[in-house]
């Protein structure tokens, strides 16, 4: 069942690349923001590179939750699961995965240009990058899927995710950034894998709260 | 399969539409649902299918109460609203058997189902370029695929040409003949009436 409702949004997706197209660009023009911004004083780059590319992840990734959420209100399109025999914490968890390979997707187009644009070293360890960056989104994704499942009957819904995002995700903001940081500072592992467990834990704690609660949130 | 619904209640923003209200179904009984615009009737089929929540009250289908923690019930039973519960960037048979899926009803009877209702020129087409008719042709195509004990149709012929209408009569014929249950909705009481064993009246 959960690949099932996967397939549907990666089918969905893949037709019209309305989400990842949207986030990619949206993302590569605040990293262009923040390479001009920078422009005036390109020292501070390297200590500020680490919150900056958070910062451009929780944008993109509230542009990608709206739409993904968006095709359920379609036609009343989610109706078609809420009344049929199925989970929802199902749906729920279907709904963190699809999120989680749209805004990985869009991140790999747009790191690039990021580390290009910012003109920063690119020394350290890929696999590292990776895990935190898959950490960091599953954790932004699990909070951010639950904020939409609740908003998806309201009327401002738009306006609602990011109020409601932003503040809920700070946490993973910030243990985001600090391993970020200290990747980039080359630190070891022991130093900041305090900050990766509380990503973990943040993916773990939402994914099943969201998983508990998608019943009642869902309904109208 | 019969369906109960005890001591219902339900309200927007502190206005009651449902205060204590009940009814029940027999297995097979055909019962239509009428009242104004505003009465409630496409909510009460909401409620029914889980759709909406409840504020009191119990809903069961056969020995399954309608909770959103349990989806037991759910099997039972499919909501053919005048909303479409469709996803229009998928193709009508993707929908299908997306929705067959669901169920976990095998989608090997599809293409026959989508010939049945006259969709077979249109099966690949996006479900966002289709008219309400078709839409509607859709629906029922889904109501075949899933083959539920229980229909709650909700103005089954809105949209339908001359020819939809003569295939939703015939689709009747055939679920009165399979006994189903059918609770419909309609704004026709003479339609209504030469439908269903009894009418219910919202006010």
């Amino acid at each position: 069942m959960l690949i099932h409702l996967i397939l549907k949004d990666l089918k969905i997706e893949w037709r019209s690349k309305e989400i990842i197209t949207s986030m990619f660009i949206f993302g590569l023009s605040i990293t262009l923001i923040f390479a001009l911004a920078f422009q005036v004083a390109p020292g501070l780059i390297h200590a500020f590179a680490s919150g900056l590319l958070w910062v451009v992840i929780l944008f993109t990734s509230v542009l990608g939750l709206n739409r993904l959420f968006s095709l359920e209100r379609e036609e009343h399109a989610m109706w078609s699961w809420t009344s049929a025999p199925v989970d929802r914490g199902t749906v729920y968890i279907a709904k963190v995965f699809s999120a989680l390979i749209f805004v990985l997707m869009s991140e790999l187009l747009f790191i690039v240009p990021f580390f290009i644009f910012l003109n920063l070293p690119a020394n350290f360890s890929f696999f590292q990058l990776a895990l935190i960056l898959f950490l960091g989104t599953g954790a932004i994704v699990s909070v951010g899927c639950l904020i939409s499942g609740i908003t998806l009957q309201a009327g401002l819904r738009d306006v609602l995710i990011p109020i409601l995002l932003f503040p809920s995700a700070s946490p993973v903001a910030i243990a985001a950034t600090k391993c970020t940081g200290f990747l980039f500072d080359k630190k070891p592992l022991a130093d900041w894998n305090f900050w990766l467990l509380i990503l973990c834990s943040f993916f773990v704690v939402f994914g099943l709260f969201g998983y508990l609660v998608f019943n009642r949130i869902v309904e109208e | 399969m019969n369906l109960q619904v005890t001591d219902l209640s339900k309200s927007f923003y502190r206005s009651p539409v449902f205060h204590s209200f009940s009814f029940q179904l027999e297995s097979g009984e055909k019962v239509g649902l009428l009242g104004p615009n505003g009465s409630g009737k496409t909510t009460l089929l909401k409620m029914i299918s889980g759709i909406m929540s409840i504020d009191s009250g119990e809903i069961k289908i056969g020995e399954n109460i309608v909770n959103p923690d349990e989806s037991a019930a759910r099997k039972y039973l499919y909501y053919l609203g005048h909303s479409v519960g469709l996803y229009p960037g998928l193709t009508a048979i993707e929908n299908l058997s997306f929705i067959a899926g669901l169920y976990e009803k095998n989608d090997f009877s599809i293409i026959n189902i989508v010939n049945k209702v006259g969709l077979h020129d249109t099966e690949n087409k996006l479900v966002k370029f289709y008219s309400q008719g078709m839409l509607q042709r859709l629906k029922l195509a889904t109501a075949l695929i899933l083959n539920p004990d229980i229909l709650l149709l909700d103005e089954p012929l809105a949209g339908l040409d001359a020819e939809g209408i003569q295939l939703f009569e015939s689709l009747y014929t055939e679920w009165r003949g399979g006994g189903k249950t059918m609770l419909i909705v309609s704004h026709d009481p003479d339609w209504l009436s030469s439908k269903t064993d009894r009418i219910i009246e919202l006010n």
